[in-house]
C-alpha cells in the first residue's frame, strides 16, 4: 500500500534506520563501554539495545527485529517502489529480500533466526507489482508477513509469544496516534524485556495476545520519541510525539528530495510545525528569524502586504534581489501573501550555489521551495484551524499636545526672527486661522487616535479534508481570512481553496494535480498617516455634520485632513490560480523514470476607484473614476528524467531537465473625469472630461536545460555535479544563453572508522562552489521605449499623442546575464546523541556583470540605463542550533537559534574604479548604504563659528563633520552613515511542553542596520507650515542649548539628513497552548483539540521611535530598498489571539 | 512499448523546441524610435512629444503621462533671487528659499531638474534628428516634411540649450543619443555652444512655416526661431545679426502689438494689456496678434495639462484666503499662497497713466470680501506684516486664475503660457541697438512697447541697460524667466541689479551666484572625465 502523504515519514524512518545501520556497521564497533543506560534519543530498540558490538559489517543481527534498508534515495523514488523484477533460482530468502529491498525501497523487519528455516526461492517476474511478488516469494515460506507502508514485517507462522507466566493474561488492544491525533501505522509495540511484540496497522491499531495487565509496553517508531506504558485491559490510546531529532529528516531539494545526511549543499528547512507557533496570516511573517541567512524585513506592516525577503544578503545593486519561489515544483510569481500558511507542509530554503544551481537562471538570490500538504491514505481526516484576535498599534508616537505645540511654534518664530534680524510676530499673525481659533477655545485633536483603530479584529479559519487509499489520495482545504488594519479603512480579506490529488493509474504510471485558488480584497481609502502625524493638535477635525474639514489648519496645501478622501471608493480584488499537474512514468529500465509537469500561474488584479466631488482629490475635476485590470499568466513545462541506482556501496542519482516557461502580463486602465453624479466607477463612459485609455503587454520567455549527478560512496563521500543552461528573452539576442555549473562535495566524518567520539555523534563537512545567474530585470531593456505624452494645439479640438523618451528609456543592446560565483563551506554536527544539532555555514560570493540600473551623466539624454557593469561580493556566516534541553515524560524544553552575519561590498562599478557617491554606491562599501554628511552636534552660541569650517552656520544649526579636514564643508565630506540592510540577524525560539500544555516563545532581531532619522530632521516636519512635532525631542533653542536636535529654524545644509541605529530586538510570538485528548473526545469522534493564546509583537527594544523600526519601502519591481521612512510607515500591530485546532 | 513511444515523443517534443522563436519578444506593448520614426505620422508624434516636453518645465509633480517631476513651481526659481520679486520665508515651497538666500547647492532640486529638463529635451530632439538619416521613411510630402521636422527638432534643441547655457554656463554640446552611455563629457565653453545653437536656429528660421494663420495655434513658425536667434546673437554680442533677426520679426507683418481690446472679455471693463492675460486669449485665433509662440495649456481638457501643471498662480497670488474677512474668489485670483511679492521699485516705476499699471493689471487695492465678516466691503489697510506673510500685497494680475467653484484649492494656472510675444522682440531689438550704443534706435524700439501701454516715450538719452531691464520688468514681469534675462546681460549687470534692487538677496549674493551649480549627480556620474563644478560651489 502506497501512502502518498506519508512519503516523508517513510523517508524519515528509512533514513534513521540507515544511519542506525551505518552507525552499527562502521562505528559501533568502536563504541567502547557503550551501555544501555547511556542517554539515547533514538528509539532504544533500534540502536541502544545493542550490547554486543559486532566486529564486522553486520548482515545478521541478533535482534528481536532486524531491519534491512535500502541504501538508496527511497524518498525520491516513491514512484518506482511499486514494481520489481526478479530472476532467481533457488536463491536464499535473504538474497531475495535484499534484492527486493534494493529495488523497491521496502524495508523488511525480521528475526534473523527464522531465516535459517526459510526455503530457497525461485521466481521469474518482470516489472510486477511488489505486493504480488512478495505474495509469491512467501507463498512457500514458514512465515506470515505484514505490509505496513513500505515496511514488511516477517513472523513465523503460528508463532506463540513466549512470556513469563503472568498471573492473568489477556488481549491488550489499543491505538497509537501522533500529537495531532492522526493514527500512526508501523509503530513497534514490544513487551519490555521480552521478545513479544507487534506493529500497528494502518489505522494505528494493535493487538497483543497473552500479555498481562500492567506489563510494560514499549511503543516506538522512527521519527517519534518512544514511550513506555503499562498495559491495560481497556483499549489503550497512546500518543507518540514527533521526535525532535532533526538530524535525518528528509529535505525537499530542487527536482527531488534528499535525506539531510546526504545533502552536499546548504539548505534550511521549516516544517509546518515550525510555522504553527507563529500566528500570522502571512507565511513570510512566520519565516522571520527561523532560517539563518533568510533576512525578512517587515518594511510595510499593512494587512496583505508582504515583507521583503533576501537570502544571504544582496548581490545585485539594481536588479532584483528577491529569491526565486517554487510552489510544488513550479516557479511561483504571485505574492507570498496569497498563500494560506496552513496549507504548507514544509519549506526549504536553498542557499548555496550547489543547491540552487539547478535553478541556475534565477537562483543567485536563493530559492524558496514550498511544498503544500497532500492527502494520505487511510481514514478521512477533517481538520479545523481558526483563531480570532485583536490588533492594536504596538508603538505610537509621542506627539506634542496643544500647549507644547504653541511653544514649539513660538520657538520657531523666535528663531526665524532672530535669524532674520526682525522681531517675532504675535501668534495670531503666524498661526493659521483655524489653529488660532481652536487654540483660543482650547480644543485639541489627537490625530493618531482618529486614524488608528483600536482592537482591530482579525480572524482566520481553515477547514481541510484529506484521505485516500493506496492508489489515490486527496487533500482539500478552504480558508478565510478577515483582517482589519490598525489604521482605519485598511482591511484585508483573503479566501483560499486548495486541492491536491494524486492517483496511481497503474504500477508504472502516476499522476497528480495541485490547485490553489485565492482571492484577496483590499478595499477602502486609508487615511494619510503622515498628515495625522504632522497635523496641528489645534486643527479642526470635522464640522457639525460630521464632514471632514478638508484643510484642518486652513487652506494650507501641504496638510489636508488625513481623511480628506474618506468618501472615495477604492476596491482592489486579486484573484489567482496556481495549478500544476504531473505525470510520472516508471520507465522499463531499472531506476529510470520520467516526470513531466505543467504548471500555470494566473493572476488577475482589478481595481476600481472613484474620487467624487466630495473628496479632496476629486473635487477639482467633478469626480474622477478609474478602473485598472492586470492579467498575468505564466506557464511552465518541466520535463525531468531521473535515474537512480545503487551498486553496492555506490549510489548514483542522475537528473536531466528540460524546462520552458512563458510569462505574459497584460494591463489595462480606463480613466475619466467630470461626472454628473457621484456614482462610482462602473459607468466611466459617463465621464465628460479627460477620458484616458491605456493598455500594455509584457512578455518574457525562459528555456532551460539542466543536468545533475549525485554520487555517494558508502554514504560518507558525497558528490554533486550540476550544470544548467538558460536562455532568457529579455537579454540581447546574442547573449541570451548562459551556462551555470556547480560542484559540491560532502564528507560524513562521523561515519569513518577512525572517528570515535561519544560527544559527537554526527559530523559532516560540506563544500561547494558554483555559478548562478540573475535575470531579474524588466523586459524590453534592450529597446528604446517611448512614453506617450499628450498635447493639445489651440483652445479647442482634440488632444494629440506625442512620443517622448524618459530618463530610463534607452535600451542597452548588449544586456546579458548577471552571474554569481559562490563558495560555501558548511559543517553539520550532532552532539550528545543529537541532543544538540546544528550547522555552521560560511560563504563567499562574487557577482559579476551586475545587471545594474547604472547612473550615467544626464547629458546622455538619460540618467539611468540597465547595464552589465560592476562587481560585488558577499561574505557571510550562518549558525543554526537546535537543542533538546530537557526531555522528561511530562516535560520537554527545546530551543533553537538562528544567527546570520552578512556583509557585502561593491568591488567595482563602471570599470574605471570610481564610485558614484550621489547614488550612494561607493567601492569598498556595502551595497545599501547611506552616504551623507555626518552630524556631530549643534552649533552653540559662543562657538567660534566664523572661524570654523562652517562659517555661515548659525547657533542652532547642525554641526557637520569636516571629514577631509580641508576647513570647509563640501561633498567630499560625505561619508558612510550606515547600511540599510541588517548585518546581523538573530532568532531564538523556545518550546516547552508539560503534559497537554505547550508554551513557545520566539524572539528575533536585526543589528548593524541604519535608518534615516526623520525625527531629528526638524525641517521635515515643516514648522513653517504649522506642522506638529514630537513632544520628546530635545530641540535647540537659545534657552535650551541642545546638542542633539538642531533648531526648528535650521534648514539642513546641502540637504543632509540624520541617521539612527535601527537595531531592534523583538519579542515576537508567545504562544500558550493546551491539547485535549481522550475518551470523551473519542466519543465525539474528535481526535484532538488544541487551543492556544498567542501574542505577537509583544515588545520591541529599539532606539527607533514610532510605528515600525523595520520601516523600509521597496521597489515594486526589484524589491530593493527605496527609502527608510520611519516617520509615518504603517504601524506594526500588537496582536492577541485565541485559536483552536480540532482534528476529527 | 507504449511507454517507450510516449516517452520518446515527449522528449522529442521537448528537445525540438525552436530556441529562437520561443525566446523572441512580443514588443507590441510599446513604441520605439525604430518602428515609429518611419513616416510623417510617426515624426509628427515625435514633434508633438517635443512640444509636450517643453511644457514639462511647468510640471510640478507626477501625473499620468508625465516623464519626470520638477517639484512645485520650478520656474519661480528663475524669478527669485533676481531683481523683481521677494519670496516670503515661511509658507513658501521650501525648495524656493535657497534661491533667494543663495544657499542653493548642487543638490537643490530645481538645480538638478532644470539640468535634466534641458538635456532631456535635447535628447528627444536628437533622436528625431538622428532618425531623419534613415532613407526609407515614407513621407506624405517628401519636399517639405523632412525639413520641417528637422527644423522643429533643431528649434527645441536650441531651446533646451537656452536654459543650460543661461543657468549653468559651459555645458557639453551633445548631438546624439548613444545607447552606449558616455561618462567622458567635458564642458564646452558657453560661446562655442552658442555657435552650435545659432546654427540650429538658423536652420529652423529658414525651414519652419512662415504663416502663423495657416497653422494650428501653438505651432512654431520661423519667427519664433528668429526671435531666439536675435537673443542668442545678443549673448555673442553680434548686435548686427541680432538686429537683422529681430527686425525680420518686427517687420514680418505677421504680428502686431495688441493695442485694442480683443478676446473673451473685450466687452467688459479692462484694457488691451489685460486682455492678454485672460484665459483663452493667448492664441492667435482669439484675436491676439502679438503672441509668437505660446505653450498650450487648457483647463480640464485632455492634452491640456493636468492638476499638476503650472502652479504659477499658487506662487504669485496673495494668500488672502488666510486673512480673516476674506473668502476665496476667482476675481481675487483664486487661491494663491503669496509666495512671490514684486519689489516696491517695480510698483513705483510706472507712470500713473501706464496701462500696465491699471487696476486691471496691478491689484493694489484689496477689499474684504467675506459677507460673513464685519470687515466686509472695507478696504484692507495693508500692513508690513501682511506683506511679509504674503497675505495681502499689491501685485500683478497676470497669474490670477480661479476655479473656486470647481475646486477652491485649485493650484494651476491653465492659461496658455506665452513664451514669445512681439513686445519682447521689440525689447530685444532695443537691446541690440544698445549694444551698439545706438540709444535713439533703442529708444525707438522701446517706445513702441511703451506706446501701446500709453506710457510716455522715453528720451534716448535716458536709455541704458538698467532702463531697458526696468522696462522689461514693467512689460514682462513673471512672463520672462528673469534669471535668464539677467544672465544674458552678464555677471556684472546681474550682481548690480540684485544688490541694488533685492534687499533680501543683497547681503548674501556672491559673484559666483551668477551661475547655478552643476548638479552633483552629474559630476559624480561623469567618471570618465573631469567635470569641474562652477566656481564657488562645493
Amino acid at each position: 500500500m502506497m501512502r502518498q502523504h506519508h512519503r516523508f515519514r517513510i523517508g524519515l524512518k528509512n533514513v534513521q534506520m540507515n544511519t542506525c545501520l551505518s552507525n552499527l556497521t562502521n562505528k559501533f564497533m568502536n563504541y567502547k563501554g557503550h551501555k544501555v543506560d547511556q542517554p539515547c534519543f533514538l528509539p532504544k530498540h533500534y540502536c541502544c539495545s545493542f550490547k554486543k558490538i559486532p566486529t564486522k559489517p553486520i548482515r545478521i543481527m541478533r535482534l528481536t527485529v532486524l531491519f534491512l534498508t535500502l541504501l538508496g534515495l527511497q524518498f525520491a523514488q516513491a514512484g518506482h517502489a511499486q514494481q520489481v523484477s526478479l530472476h532467481v533460482k533457488k536463491a536464499s530468502l535473504k538474497q531475495v529480500i535484499e534484492e527486493l529491498s534494493n529495488q523497491s525501497g521496502y524495508t523488511f523487519f525480521y528475526d534473523q533466526k527464522y531465516l535459517a528455516q526459510a526455503n530457497p526461492v525461485s521466481i521469474e517476474v518482470n516489472n510486477q507489482p511488489i505486493a504480488g511478488v512478495i505474495r509469491q516469494v512467501f507463498a512457500d515460506q514458514p512465515f506470515v508477513y505484514e505490509i505496513v507502508d513500505q515496511t514488511i514485517t516477517l513472523k513465523p507462522k503460528k508463532e506463540i509469544l513466549q512470556t513469563n507466566t503472568p498471573t492473568r493474561q489477556s488481549v491488550i488492544t489499543g491505538v497509537v496516534i501522533d500529537a495531532t491525533g492522526a493514527p500512526l501505522p508501523g509503530v513497534s509495540v514490544l513487551v519490555k524485556g521480552a521478545k513479544a511484540g507487534t506493529t500497528t496497522d494502518e489505522e494505528g491499531k494493535f493487538s497483543l495476545k497473552d500479555v498481562a495487565q500492567g506489563t510494560i509496553l514499549v511503543f516506538s517508531s522512527i521519527g517519534s520519541a518512544s514511550k513506555e506504558l503499562p498495559a491495560t485491559t481497556a483499549p489503550m490510546k497512546v500518543v507518540l510525539e514527533e521526535n525532535q531529532d532533526l538530524l535525518d529528516e528528509v529535505v525537499v531539494v530542487g527536482y527531488g528530495a534528499q535525506k539531510k545526511s546526504d545533502l552536499t549543499g546548504s539548505i534550511a528547512t521549516v516544517s509546518s510545525k515550525d510555522l504553527e507557533n507563529v500566528n500570522s496570516p502571512n507565511v513570510v511573517d512566520k519565516l522571520q528569524g527561523k532560517v539563518a541567512g533568510l533576512t525578512i524585513n517587515t518594511g510595510n506592516a499593512s494587512p496583505g502586504a508582504t515583507a521583503s525577503i533576501n537570502v544571504r544578503g544582496q548581490n545585485s545593486i539594481s536588479a532584483s534581489n528577491d529569491p526565486l519561489v517554487i510552489l510544488d515544483g513550479i516557479p511561483f510569481s504571485g505574492s507570498m501573501s496569497d498563500i494560506s500558511p496552513n496549507t504548507i507542509e514544509n519549506i526549504s530554503v536553498l542557499k548555496d550555489a550547489s543547491s540552487t544551481a539547478i535553478y541556475g537562471s534565477r537562483a543567485a538570490n536563493g530559492v524558496i521551495l514550498i511544498t503544500s500538504k497532500k492527502g494520505e491514505a487511510g481514514k478521512p481526516k477533517i481538520n479545523y484551524n481558526g483563531y480570532f484576535g485583536v490588533q492594536n498599534v504596538a508603538r505610537s508616537l509621542d506627539l506634542m499636545n496643544g500647549p507644547e505645540y504653541l511653544q514649539y511654534m513660538q520657538d520657531y518664530q523666535n528663531e526665524m526672527a532672530r535669524r532674520n534680524g526682525t522681531t517675532a510676530p504675535a501668534p495670531e499673525d503666524y498661526l493659521f486661522a483655524n489653529v488660532w481659533e481652536q487654540a483660543q477655545k482650547g480644543i485639541e485633536v489627537d490625530w493618531q487616535d482618529r486614524i488608528f483603530k483600536s482592537n482591530a479584529p482579525i480572524q482566520e479559519h481553515q477547514l481541510s479534508f484529506s484521505g485516500g487509499d493506496e492508489n489515490s489520495t486527496y487533500y482539500a482545504s478552504a480558508a478565510y481570512l478577515d483582517q482589519d488594519g490598525v489604521v482605519k479603512n485598511s482591511p484585508f480579506k483573503r479566501y483560499n481553496v486548495n486541492l491536491n490529488l494524486n492517483q496511481n493509474l497503474s504500477s508504472w504510471l502516476k499522476l497528480g494535480l495541485m490547485a490553489q485558488l485565492t482571492q484577496s480584497d483590499n478595499n477602502g481609502v486609508q487615511p494619510t498617516i503622515d498628515n495625522a502625524v504632522k497635523m496641528s493638535p489645534y486643527g479642526k477635525d470635522r464640522d457639525e455634520n460630521g464632514n471632514v474639514v478638508t484643510y484642518p489648519m486652513y487652506a494650507q496645501t501641504l496638510y489636508p485632513h488625513p481623511f480628506a478622501d474618506e468618501q472615495a471608493i477604492y476596491d482592489e480584488t486579486k484573484r489567482s490560480v496556481y495549478a500544476n499537474t504531473f505525470l510520472d512514468v516508471q520507465l522499463p529500465i531499472d531506476g529510470l523514470s520520467f516526470k513531466t509537469t505543467f504548471g500555470i500561474n494566473y493572476r488577475n488584479t482589478e481595481t476600481g476607484s472613484y474620487y467624487g466631488s466630495n473628496t479632496l482629490s476629486g473635487q477639482g475635476v467633478h469626480g474622477y473614476g478609474e478602473v485598472t485590470g492586470q492579467n498575468a499568466y505564466d506557464w511552465t513545462w518541466e520535463n525531468l528524467l531521473t535515474y537512480n541506482r545503487s551498486f553496492g556501496d555506490h549510489k548514483i542519482n542522475v537528473v536531466g531537465l528540460y524546462s520552458a516557461q512563458k510569462s505574459r502580463i497584460k494591463d489595462t486602465r480606463l480613466y475619466g473625469e467630470n461626472f454628473v453624479v457621484d456614482n462610482g466607477y462602473n459607468n466611466l463612459e459617463a465621464a465628460a472630461n479627460n477620458k484616458q485609455i491605456e493598455s500594455g503587454l509584457v512578455n518574457t520567455a525562459l528555456l532551460s536545460y539542466m543536468g545533475r549527478i549525485n554520487y555517494s560512496y558508502k554514504d560518507r563521500y558525497l558528490l554533486t555535479l550540476t550544470g544548467r543552461s538558460d536562455g532568457y528573452s529579455a537579454f540581447s539576442s546574442d547573449d541570451r544563453w548562459a551556462f551555470f555549473p556547480s560542484v559540491a562535495g560532502a564528507w560524513v566524518i562521523s561515519s569513518e572508522d577512525f572517528f570515535a567520539s561519544e560527544l559527537i555523534n554526527n559530523l559532516k563537512l560540506r563544500l561547494s562552489y558554483g555559478k548562478n545567474g540573475n535575470q531579474a530585470i524588466s523586459a524590453y531593456q534592450t529597446y528604446d521605449r517611448f512614453s506617450n505624452i499628450q498635447y493639445l494645439f489651440g483652445d479647442a479640438g482634440n488632444a494629440v499623442n506625442g512620443l517622448a523618451l524618459g530618463f530610463d528609456a534607452i535600451g542597452n543592446r548588449t544586456l546579458k546575464w548577471e552571474s554569481t560565483g559562490s563558495f560555501n563551506a558548511g559543517l553539520d554536527f550532532g552532539l550528545f546523541n543529537s541532543r544538540i544539532n546544528g550547522s555552521i555555514d560560511f560563504y563567499k560570493t562574487h557577482t559579476n556583470d551586475l545587471l545594474m540600473s547604472r547612473q550615467v551623466p544626464i547629458m546622455n539624454g538619460y540618467n539611468t540605463i540597465v547595464s552589465n557593469i560592476g562587481k560585488t561580493k558577499n561574505l557571510g556566516l550562518e549558525v543554526n542550533l537546535n537543542t533538546q534541553n530537557i526531555i522528561k515524560d511530562n516535560f520537554t524544553w527545546n530551543s533553537n537559534l538562528t544567527f546570520a552575519y552578512n556583509d557585502n561590498e561593491i568591488v567595482e562599478l563602471t570599470g574605471d574604479g570610481k564610485s558614484n557617491p550621489s547614488a550612494g554606491y561607493i567601492i569598498g562599501q556595502p551595497i545599501r548604504i547611506f552616504y551623507d554628511y555626518k552630524v556631530i552636534g549643534v552649533w552653540q552660541e559662543g562657538d567660534d563659528i566664523a572661524n570654523s569650517w562652517q562659517p555661515d552656520a548659525k547657533p542652532g544649526d547642525a554641526k557637520l563633520a569636516d571629514i577631509n579636514g580641508d576647513g570647509t564643508i563640501s561633498p567630499d565630506d560625505r561619508t558612510v552613515m550606515g547600511t540599510k540592510i541588517p548585518k546581523y540577524t538573530l532568532g531564538i525560539g523556545n518550546d516547552f511542553t508539560y503534559k497537554g500544555f505547550g508554551l513557545s516563545f520566539f524572539m528575533n532581531g536585526a543589528f548593524g542596520v541604519t535608518k534615516e532619522d526623520n525625527f531629528t530632521n526638524v525641517e521635515r516636519f515643516v514648522p513653517g507650515s504649522g506642522a506638529n512635532y514630537l513632544s520628546d525631542m530635545d530641540y535647540w533653542t537659545p534657552e535650551n542649548p541642545s546638542n542633539e536636535v538642531p533648531s526648528p529654524a535650521y534648514v539642513p545644509k546641502n540637504t543632509h539628513k540624520y541617521y539612527i541605529n535601527a537595531a531592534f530586538w523583538r519579542i515576537r510570538d508567545l504562544t500558550l497552548s493546551y491539547t485535549f485528548k481522550g475518551e470523551k473526545l473519542d466519543k465525539l469522534h474528535i481526535g484532538s483539540i488544541r487551543t492556544y493564546i498567542n501574542a505577537r509583537n509583544l515588545y520591541t527594544f529599539t532606539k527607533v521611535k514610532g510605528y515600525n523600526p523595520e520601516a523600509l519601502s521597496v521597489s515594486d519591481e526589484t524589491g530593493n530598498p527605496t527609502s527608510t521612512n520611519i516617520l509615518s510607515p504603517y504601524p506594526v500591530p500588537r496582536v492577541f489571539s485565541l485559536g483552536v485546532n480540532v482534528q476529527f | 512499448m507504449t511507454k517507450r513511444i510516449i516517452y520518446s515523443a515527449l522528449l522529442a517534443l521537448a528537445l525540438s523546441g525552436c530556441k529562437k522563436s520561443f525566446l523572441d519578444e512580443d514588443t507590441s506593448g510599446f513604441l520605439s524610435p525604430e518602428n515609429s520614426y518611419t513616416s510623417t505620422a510617426g515624426f509628427e508624434a515625435g514633434l508633438n512629444g517635443l512640444y509636450a516636453y517643453a511644457r514639462l518645465e511647468f510640471q510640478t509633480w507626477d501625473f499620468a503621462g508625465s516623464l519626470f517631476t520638477q517639484g512645485a513651481t520650478p520656474q519661480e526659481a528663475l524669478q527669485i533671487g533676481t531683481d523683481i520679486v521677494l519670496t516670503k520665508t515661511d509658507g513658501t515651497d521650501g525648495s524656493l528659499l535657497p534661491f533667494q538666500n543663495y544657499t542653493l547647492d548642487n543638490n537643490s532640486s530645481y538645480v538638478r531638474n532644470y539640468y535634466k529638463f534641458g538635456y532631456g529635451l535635447i535628447a528627444n530632439a536628437n533622436t528625431i534628428i538622428h532618425a531623419l538619416d534613415n532613407n526609407e521613411i515614407s513621407w506624405d510630402d517628401p519636399e517639405n516634411d523632412p525639413q520641417r521636422v528637422r527644423a522643429t527638432a533643431l528649434f527645441f534643441r536650441a531651446y533646451g540649450y537656452r536654459y543650460l547655457i543661461n543657468l549653468y554656463g559651459d555645458v557639453p554640446w551633445v548631438e546624439e543619443v548613444s545607447p552606449e552611455p558616455r561618462t567622458d563629457f567635458t564642458r564646452m565653453p558657453k560661446m562655442e555652444v552658442m555657435q552650435h545653437v545659432i546654427d540650429d536656429l538658423k536652420y529652423a528660421s529658414e525651414n519652419l512655416p512662415d504663416n502663423p494663420d495657416a497653422l494650428e495655434d501653438g505651432k512654431l513658425t520661423k519667427w519664433a526661431a528668429l526671435h531666439y536667434l536675435a537673443e542668442d546673437y545678443l549673448v555673442l554680442h553680434k548686435s548686427d545679426s541680432a538686429i537683422i533677426a529681430a527686425k525680420q520679426v518686427v517687420e514680418s507683418g505677421r504680428y502686431h502689438l495688441n493695442k485694442t481690446r480683443f478676446g473673451a472679455e473685450k466687452d467688459q471693463d479692462g484694457d488691451a494689456f489685460h486682455d492678454m492675460f485672460i484665459e483663452h486669449n493667448q492664441n492667435r485665433k482669439s484675436g491676439n496678434q502679438e503672441t509668437i509662440w505660446a505653450i498650450q495649456l487648457e483647463y480640464n481638457v485632455q492634452g491640456g495639462g493636468d492638476l499638476y501643471t503650472d502652479w504659477s498662480k499658487r506662487a504669485w497670488v496673495p494668500f488672502y484666503a488666510n486673512l480673516g474677512g476674506f473668502t476665496l474668489a476667482d476675481s481675487l485670483g483664486g487661491r494663491g499662497l503669496g509666495q512671490l511679492r514684486p519689489f516696491d521699485w517695480w510698483l513705483d516705476s510706472y507712470e500713473t497713466k501706464d496701462m500696465r499699471n491699471s487696476e486691471y493689471n496691478i491689484k493694489r487695492n484689496w477689499y474684504y470680501n467675506d459677507p460673513a465678516s464685519p470687515l466686509y466691503g472695507k478696504k484692507v489697510n495693508i500692513t508690513e506684516d501682511m506683506k511679509r506673510t504674503g497675505k495681502v500685497y499689491p501685485t500683478t494680475t497676470k497669474f490670477f486664475y480661479g476655479k473656486t467653484a470647481d475646486n477652491p484649492a485649485y493650484e494651476g494656472n491653465m492659461k496658455d503660457r506665452v513664451k514669445i510675444r512681439l513686445a519682447e522682440t521689440y525689447l530685444l531689438l532695443a537691446e541690440a541697438y544698445l549694444q551698439q550704443n545706438n540709444k535713439s534706435a533703442a529708444a525707438e524700439a522701446i517706445n513702441e512697447v511703451r506706446a501701446r501701454a500709453n506710457a510716455s516715450p522715453i528720451d534716448a538719452a535716458k536709455v541704458d541697460v538698467d532702463y531697458l531691464l526696468d522696462e522689461r520688468a514693467r512689460e514682462l514681469l513673471g512672463e520672462e524667466m528673469r534669471r535668464m534675462t539677467l544672465s544674458r546681460f552678464g555677471k556684472e549687470v546681474f550682481l548690480r541689479r540684485v544688490t541694488n534692487l533685492n534687499p533680501a538677496s543683497k547681503p548674501v549674493v556672491k559673484d559666483f551666484n551668477f551661475l547655478w551649480p552643476i548638479p552633483q549627480e552629474v559630476i559624480d556620474a561623469n567618471s570618465g572625465a573631469e567635470f569641474p563644478q562652477n566656481p564657488g560651489y562645493n
